[in-house]
This record gives structure tokens, sequence and C-alpha cells, in this order.
């Protein structure tokens, strides 16, 4: 048995090898091209032994452009102080080219890759996780593994207690993503207007049943919908082991016909009837602020506090999680192969990475997006950086947020964004 | 220099026309078919539309689920705003034609004209949803409600909202367009006589008046048709989402991971283009069925004067459908500055500037990036079109003849507009990865171009040939040269319209969104681009900056193509007064 699957996965590798060389070869210049390239990748493996200061030297004066989801406010701010740093620090500046889906980074890269571009492309760094990070490394269109790994901000992270870190959506990172926060699956309401909240699935339905129009979810594909499916499917699916697997198509309909039981029964009763989704999690906040919606999600702990600060939910609301646990995972940053400052780029990752931009990012009043970093295994004078903040009224302290249930394999996010579609828009 | 000289300076504007006009047409509708017609993985021809397995693109397009219904409400959308709004015109028009009441409405048309659609969809949608301005007005003294109650009313499923605000949209453009076209008619004079022989307004109006009309607002009328059918940015913010309309699913599959989405959305593509003309055709044949029933009409011996009611229904649909845009306008501005604002209280609990301060001083990246590439392209647009307009003028004026607008040309101008911008820009988007110019300056430069370029057209011809062809005759005769003439007498006398044509163009450009977000690659973000991505999500504060810059700042560009010539004719009284 173990034999057979290993001949399979050489034959699948030369495959992709051929399908590379074909892609690529133009009319008589294939060979010595795809000889240089992968005379160049050989030589890129090793990124891990060049010295940090000589990464540092070329770094300086390059352009990096992060394309990073730009959405939040918040967030966008914290990157311009980010890039403000390091721009001071090293002489690296940072362009963030916000993007309303991380999606259209990964097609962009493709398009490029389609296109010849092997060099000089127009992403330089990206921020990513779970099935776009999966897609891109399939594709082999990242920078060669271990560049992450041999960051020297990368000792401090906390390998250990968030396994997250190396294990992106259960597919091993190898270095060719960094680390960049921490986030679980919380829910937010208003304690003046609901005071117990629904802390299982079944509360959640009969909440909705009670008090129809107040519930909704953000619509798949976007990731928070995606998780809250996840989620339910977590919970429901009567072998949970399979979800640690990639997707069997043949038994992928009898596997989530719990979860689909479970929304048929659930959509009368939501908001607007389940015929309107909020699209985001910022919407759904807004509509929580709007007093429409008695639940927001968030993928971030401190949203909550955070949005205290800024004046846009009211001082009331309160942050909390399933009985049982949510899902969570971590965020990254990636090099795409034809990154035009792959030094820049590992620089500004390696600045996210520090205990500087990490507690920083943890602040509330900034972003609130818990750090990937071991606290208590640092130096007096970087933790006492993170024993300073103030989480706010409506952050749960890190034992409060209760069990973090992994993420599934990622082929199951748009398998089940798919059979969530065909159901509900056809109907 | 003079353009006598050869047949270079005569075929030149012509070229350059054609590289902005016609090219983007061609290599859009090759674009298009080329991710079709391949097989998957050929390689660079096909960047990144090659698909797995061995489905083509058609049957992955077929295979998305919710379809036939994005493409209903594409038809629909399209065909009812557009009805509506060419309804609520010709309504008003017959009503009020050279009366005061609508001189008026036409000088109350510039605000609404320079609200771009992303702005008016922004507006609108914090008007009217549940916990929009109407019900916390309304709340809780009317309604009884503490809490927004549970209602569908933005990005209701059937779309209705959007083409409620695509018909408010488009009646300050469709009216202007009329307005523009009338001194050009006859219609005044006809419906002076019916009326002298006792017929009511409106059957004069649509029996005499509309039939000398219509010819001149096809174009524009159909502009506005494949825009609605297709439009992208209103869509986004106030159509359905399950499933969204088609224009709107193209631009998500395009920018889909997965790489059979984005074979789909070749498909998609030309599927809207099927749409648009299919709309098109159905709109012609509904102008042979009324041409025919207008007919009928005209000889039934009736004299129609029963037809006060219809006077005030047009009216007060139009002053309902401009007080909604308004509301819309102040809802933005609340937002702008808004801090803690629950409801349901009708004004802000706690106020602030930070959202302001992070556009204007902050984060300026947008703000530059679409003041830079309005006064580009407009100025661009602006150059080109007074090349063509001189030098088809001096041959006709060589050939003995009088400067008269050249049809094929206006035709030609229209075409851009008549397709639907998602179609056309996926095809040059294929090119501009080829070529790598996707994500440079240029390449959205160009594409802006592309649509600021008729607009300019369209308001500068006017203007242009209704100038006194005797003045420059008077002028040569008294010994200028051609150039003289142009510089010393045209320019000057056209000074006013060509800033308004400047400033329309900028406009177009400041609200252009697809081709900004389609070609710039996510690197060019504009004013529009920002607040369309804040607004469908629900980041309401920005939003609400952004939407506001894009009216303000045309509005600020179109005062100062006011101002500009009221300075410079102070001592003119001949030319204090535009035509």
């Amino acid at each position: 048995m173990p034999d057979t699957p290993q001949t399979n996965r050489e034959d699948k590798t030369l495959m992709t090898r051929r399908a590379f060389l074909k892609t690529w070869s133009l009319p008589g210049l294939g060979l010595a091209f795809a000889l240089m390239s992968s005379a160049l990748m050989g030589s890129a493996v090793h990124a891990e032994a060049r010295n940090w200061q000589e990464v540092l030297d070329t770094a300086r004066g390059q352009e990096v452009y992060f394309h990073a989801w730009g959405g939040e406010p918040g967030i966008n701010a914290y990157i311009s102080w980010a890039a403000e740093k390091v721009s001071a620090q090293y002489g690296v500046s940072v362009i963030q080219v916000k993007v309303s889906d991380t999606g259209n980074v990964v097609s962009q890269i493709i398009g490029e890759k389609a296109a010849g571009r092997e060099t000089g492309g127009s992403v330089d760094l990206v921020w990513i996780n779970g099935e776009n990070f999966a897609a891109l490394k399939r594709a082999g269109l990242l920078a060669p593994p271990g560049w992450a790994t041999s960051l020297p901000n990368w000792a401090n992270v906390d390998v250990e207690n968030k396994p997250t870190v190396a294990l992106d959506f259960t597919v091993p990172t190898e270095g060719q993503e960094a680390p960049w926060g921490m986030a679980q699956l919380v829910f937010i309401h208003d304690s003046a207007r609901v005071e117990t909240p629904p802390k299982t699935l079944a509360e959640l339905a009969s909440c909705a049943a009670r008090n129809p129009g107040r519930i909704s979810y953000p619509q798949p594909p976007n990731f928070l919908g995606s998780t809250f499916l996840k989620q339910v499917l977590i919970s429901l699916i009567k072998e949970p082991s399979k979800l640690q697997q990639p997707v069997n198509e043949a038994t992928f309909d009898e596997d989530v016909a719990p979860l689909f039981a479970y929304l048929d029964a659930l959509h009368p009763n939501l908001w607007r009837k389940g015929a309107v989704f909020p699209q985001d999690s910022a919407q759904m906040r807004q509509l929580l602020a709007d007093g429409e919606l008695d639940l927001a999600f968030s993928f971030n702990p401190g949203d909550a506090s955070s949005a205290i600060a800024s004046g846009s939910l009211p001082e009331t609301v309160r942050t909390y999680t399933f009985d049982g646990g949510t899902l969570g995972n971590t965020h990254f940053v990636a090099i795409p192969f034809n990154s035009s400052a792959k030094e820049g780029a590992m620089v500004f990752a390696d600045f996210l990475m520090s205990a500087e931009a990490q507690a920083h990012k943890q602040d509330p009043s900034v972003w609130g997006d818990p750090t990937v970093l071991n606290v208590a295994a640092l130096p007096a004078p970087q933790k006492a950086l993170f024993d300073a903040l103030d989480l706010g009224p409506a952050t749960l302290s890190p034992d409060d947020l209760g069990q973090v249930l992994p993420e599934p394999h990622p082929s199951w996010v748009s398998q089940l964004e798919k059979a969530w579609l065909q159901r509900y828009s056809d109907s | 220099m003079t353009l006598r000289t050869g047949k270079f300076w005569v075929v030149l504007p012509w070229v350059v026309l054609g590289l902005i006009q016609l090219v983007p047409l061609a290599a859009g509708a090759i674009g298009l078919v080329l991710p079709l017609a391949v097989s998957p993985a050929s390689g660079p021809l096909a960047p990144g539309f090659s698909g797995q397995g061995q489905a083509s693109a058609v049957q992955l397009l077929l295979a998305q689920p919710g379809l036939s219904k994005s493409v209903w409400l594409s038809l629909t959308t399209g065909l009812f705003a557009t009805a509506l709004a060419f309804a609520v015109v010709v309504l008003l028009l017959a009503g009020w034609i050279g009366t005061r009441t609508l001189g008026m409405l036409r000088r109350c048309l510039g605000p609404f004209l320079a609200l771009p659609h992303a702005a008016a969809a922004i507006g609108l949608t914090f008007l009217l949803t549940p916990s929009g301005l109407i019900f916390r007005a309304l709340s809780p003294w009317a309604t009884g409600l503490d809490r927004a109650p549970d209602l569908t009313i933005v990005q209701d499923p059937a779309g209705l909202s959007l083409m409620l605000a695509l018909t408010a949209k488009e009646i300050p453009f469709l009216l202007l367009m009329a307005l523009a076209a009338l001194p050009q008619t006859r219609c005044e004079d006809y419906l002076r006589t019916a009326q002298s022989l006792g017929y009511g307004r409106f059957k004069a109006f649509i029996c005499l008046g509309l039939p000398d009309l219509y010819p001149h607002l096809r174009l524009p009328i159909l502009a506005v048709l494949a825009f609605a059918a297709s439009n992208v940015d209103m869509a986004t913010i106030l159509g359905p989402t399950l499933p969204a309309s088609l224009s709107v699913r193209i631009v998500a599959w395009m920018n889909d991971p997965a790489a059979d989405l984005r074979t789909a959305a070749a498909a998609g593509a030309g599927l809207q283009g099927l749409i648009c003309a299919v709309c098109i055709l159905l709109w012609l044949a509904g102008e042979r069925v009324a041409s025919t029933a207008v007919k009928a009409i005209a000889v039934d011996g009736a004299r129609g004067r029963a037809d006060r009611v219809w006077k005030v229904v047009g009216l007060s649909l139009t002053w309902a459908l401009f007080a909604l845009l308004s509301g819309a306008i102040v809802s933005i501005a609340l937002w702008s500055v808004a801090r803690g604002w629950f409801f349901p209280d009708l004004l802000p609990g706690s106020w602030t500037l930070g959202s302001w301060r992070k556009v204007l001083l902050q984060d300026t990246g947008p703000l530059v990036t679409t003041v830079v590439l309005a006064a580009l392209s407009s100025g661009l647009a602006l150059l080109l079109v007074i090349w063509i307009l001189e030098t088809m003028s001096r041959r006709q004026l060589h050939n003995g003849l009088a400067p008269r607008e050249s049809s094929a040309l206006r035709a030609m101008m229209f075409f851009p507009l008549i397709l639907p911008q998602v179609s056309l820009l996926l095809g040059i988007h294929v090119w501009f990865l080829i070529l790598r110019a996707d994500g440079t300056f240029f390449g959205v430069l160009f594409a802006h171009l592309i649509f600021v370029l008729p607009y300019v057209y369209l308001s500068m011809a006017g203007p242009w040939y209704r100038l006194e062809p005797n003045l420059l005759r008077n002028a040569q005769s008294l010994g200028l040269s051609d150039s003289h003439s142009f510089l010393q007498i045209k320019l000057p006398m056209l000074l006013r319209p060509l800033l308004t044509a400047f400033a329309i163009g900028f406009a177009v450009s400041v609200a252009q969104y697809l081709p900004s977000l389609m070609i710039g690659a996510g690197r060019w973000p504009t004013l529009t681009t920002e607040s369309v991505a804040l607004a469908s999500g629900g980041a309401r504060r920005p939003a609400a900056v952004y939407a506001l810059l894009l009216m303000v700042l045309p509005a600020c560009v179109f005062i100062l193509a006011t101002l500009i010539p009221a300075a410079a004719f102070r001592h003119r009284r001949g030319m204090r007064h535009s035509r």
C-alpha cells in the first residue's frame, strides 16, 4: 500500500513538470529556458543560508507592492504605520495595493505566469492563507520554500502552542509564508439588547425561530460566511476525521447533508428571510450597530473593542464564542515566484513578525489582531510591550476564547461554497 | 503649419481616433473570442484563461448556478429602467415644454448629472434601508419602531431598488439630451400650431413633437439601455446578491482563483453582449409598435384635452426622484462626519472629521490618482476632439461646404457607449496582459480615454457647428490664415463650451469604475473603486467620504468652467451668455 501512492505522486510531479515546460517553452527557447529557470530555482532554495545583512542591503531602495485586503480602514492604517517604520529603518518603501478579495491576486499571479512574466511581477507580497495559499503552492507560484523560517524574528514565533503558524488549513507552509496574525471565529452581541446570546448551533436556531429576522451570516464565498459553513459542518458531520483529508467527491453530498438540513431549517427565520445576506464582517457589524441584526461575526477577537473605541458600535457590545469551541487559523504574508522585490518583501515580513509590530497590531485601538509570537518567551523589554496593552472591554482573554477548532482541508471550502450557491441561488 | 499642405495632417486625427475608438473594439472582440477558442493549457496566448478538463467556456458558464436568474435580472433592469426614465422624460416634456418650470428644472440638473452612479447608489442605500434616513426620520413617533424593521428594500431579489436608482440617475441625462436637441427640432412650433387648433399638450407632443425629437434621442437612449443592462458599480451596491446580475458576476468570476470561473467569465462577457443586443432589438421593436400606435392616435379625431393629470404626474414623479437623490446626498454628507449614529436617532450622536482627515491628509493616493486621471484623460480627449473637428471643418470649408457634423463620426463615438463596458474591457484586458500594460498608469489612462472621448465629443460638437461660419469667412477675407482664425476667433468664442466639455470629460473619468478596476489591476485605486469596495461591505463612514468627494470634485470643475468665461468675457457683452 505505501508504495503505490508514492509512485503516483512522482508521476504527478513529472506531469506537472511537463505541463510546466509546455506552457513555458516558447518556440526554440524551450529547453534553454527550462534549464535556466530550474538552475535559478535551485540557487534560491538556499535563501536560508543567505546572510540577513545581505538581504537588508539588497532591500534598501526597493519598492514592495503589498497586495492586502483593504476593506477595513483600521487595518489599512496599521499597514501604513508599518510601511513608515520599514521605510525609516530599512529604506524599503511598501505600497499597499488594496484588494477586495485575495482571489483577485491569485488570479493575477496565475495570469502573469501564463503570460510569461517570470520576473518583475506586479505582486511583491500578498496577505494570504487557506485555499489561496494552497492554490499558489500547488501551482508552484510562490517564492521557494524556507525564506520565512530564515527570518530573524521567526525564532520568537509560537510554533509549539499555535500549530497553525506552520500548518495552514492542514497544508504545511514549509516556510513559503510568514505568519502575521491569529484569527478565531467570535460572535459579537449587544448585551443591552440580548442578555444571553446563543452558545450552540441548536440555541442559534431556536433563537432565530423565536425572534425571526435578527440572525444572518455573511454570504459565501465571503471567507467569514464560508467559515460559518465549516463551523456548522465540523459540529454536525458524522465523521469529523474526514475534514482533515481532501474532499471525497463520492461521499461529499452525504457528508454535508446534516449541514444543509440545518441551514434549510434556519433560513426562513434569517434576516430578510435568507433572500439577502450581509456581504462581509464590516457590514454585519454595521447591521448590528443599526439594530437590524442581533449577532455579528468576526474573525478578530479584538474587533468589538476596536469598534467601541472608534464609536461605530455601542459600549454595551460583548464578544463570546460557542461552547465546544470555534474555528481558528493563522493568516500569513507570502512572496510570489515573480516578485520584483523579494528582499524588500522579506524585510517587511520580518518587521511584521517583530514584537514591536505585533504588539502594536494587538492594540484594540489599532487593529486588535492577536499575536503569532510566544509572548511569555520574549525578552523582558519586548514582553512589556504586550503587558502594557489594554485589550478593551469587549475582548476575550486568550483563556476565555476557548478551544480552537482546526480548519478543514482547503478543498472543502470551494466544494462547500459551490454546493451552497447551487442550493440557495437557484431556488 | 497649415493643414492644407498634406494629406498626412488630414488623415492623422482619424488614425489616432481609430486607435482609441476602433482598435479597442476589435481587440476587445478578439480578446473575448480568444479564451473561448483556445484549448486548455495552450499557453501565453490565453493568459489565465486556460480551463481545466475538456469543458468548453460555454459549458462552464452554463453550469453556473442561478445563471438564468442573473440573465433575467440584467434584461429586466436594463429595459424597465430605460423605459421608465424615457416615460418620465416624455411626460415632462409633453406637459411643460415652453414653460418656465422646465427652465427651472434644467437649472437643477447640474448636481444630479454630476452625481456619479456609485455615489448615487451609496447615498440611496443610506437613505432607503430599514435603518436608513427615511425610517429614522419616521421612527419611533410615526412607525412605533425602536428597532429597524426586517424589510427587504435595497438589494431586493427582483432588482427593483436597482431599477429605481438607475431610473432616477438616467432621467437628468435623457432630459439634458432632449433639451439640447429641442432647438434643432420644430417641436415648439408644432405644439403651438396644434394647441391653437384645440389639441391638448400631450396629444400634440406625442403625435407631432416626439416623432420630430426622437431621432435625436435614439442613440442616448440606446446608450442608457446598454448601460443599465450591464452596469456593475450600482448593481454591486444596490442590486440583488443571490444571485447578482450577470455583469457583477462576470467581474467576480474574473477575479476568482479557479481557472474554470475565469473561463466562464469570458463566455459570460459574450453573453452580456448578447443581452445588450437583445435589449436594443426589443427597444427598436418597441419603437415600431409605438410609432404605429402614435399614427393611429393622430387620426382618431380626439382632441385629448383632459390631460392636466398627466402634466402633474410627470412633474411630481420628476421632483420625487430628484428629492430621492437629494436625500441620498444628505445621507452621504451625514455619514461622512458621523461617529456613533444608532437607530432610531435622526442625527449622529457624536461627530468626527476622522474619516475626512484620513482621505484628505493620510491616504491621499486614490484622490490624487482620480484627479490626475480625470484631468489628463479629459484634456487629451478635448485636444483630440478639437483637432478632428477643425480638420473636418477646414476640409468642408475648402470644398465650399458649410461645416456640418458627420453622422458617421457621431455614430462611431456612440459605439463604446452602446457596448457593455464589462465585455469590452474584459476583451481589452487580455491584450493588456499580453502587452504587459495591465496595472500601468498609461493603461488605465487609455481605458479612461475610450469612455471619456465620446462624451467630450458629444458636448463639443453641438456648439462647434452652431458657431456662425460667416464669422470665419469674414476673418479669412480680411486676410487671416486658417490657423490664425482658429486661434484668435474660434477658440476664444468657444471658450465656454470648451471648458464645459472638459468638465464633462472630467466628471465622466471621475465616475469610471470598471476601467480603473479591470485594467488597473488594483494598483490605481480611485475614489470610485474605493467607495464601491467599501460600500459593498459595511464601511459606511469612509465610503461616504469617498462618495462625497466623487460629487464635489466634478462640481468644482464645473464651477470653474462657468467662472473662467465669466471673468474672461467681463468686458464683452455679446459673450456673456452661453447659448
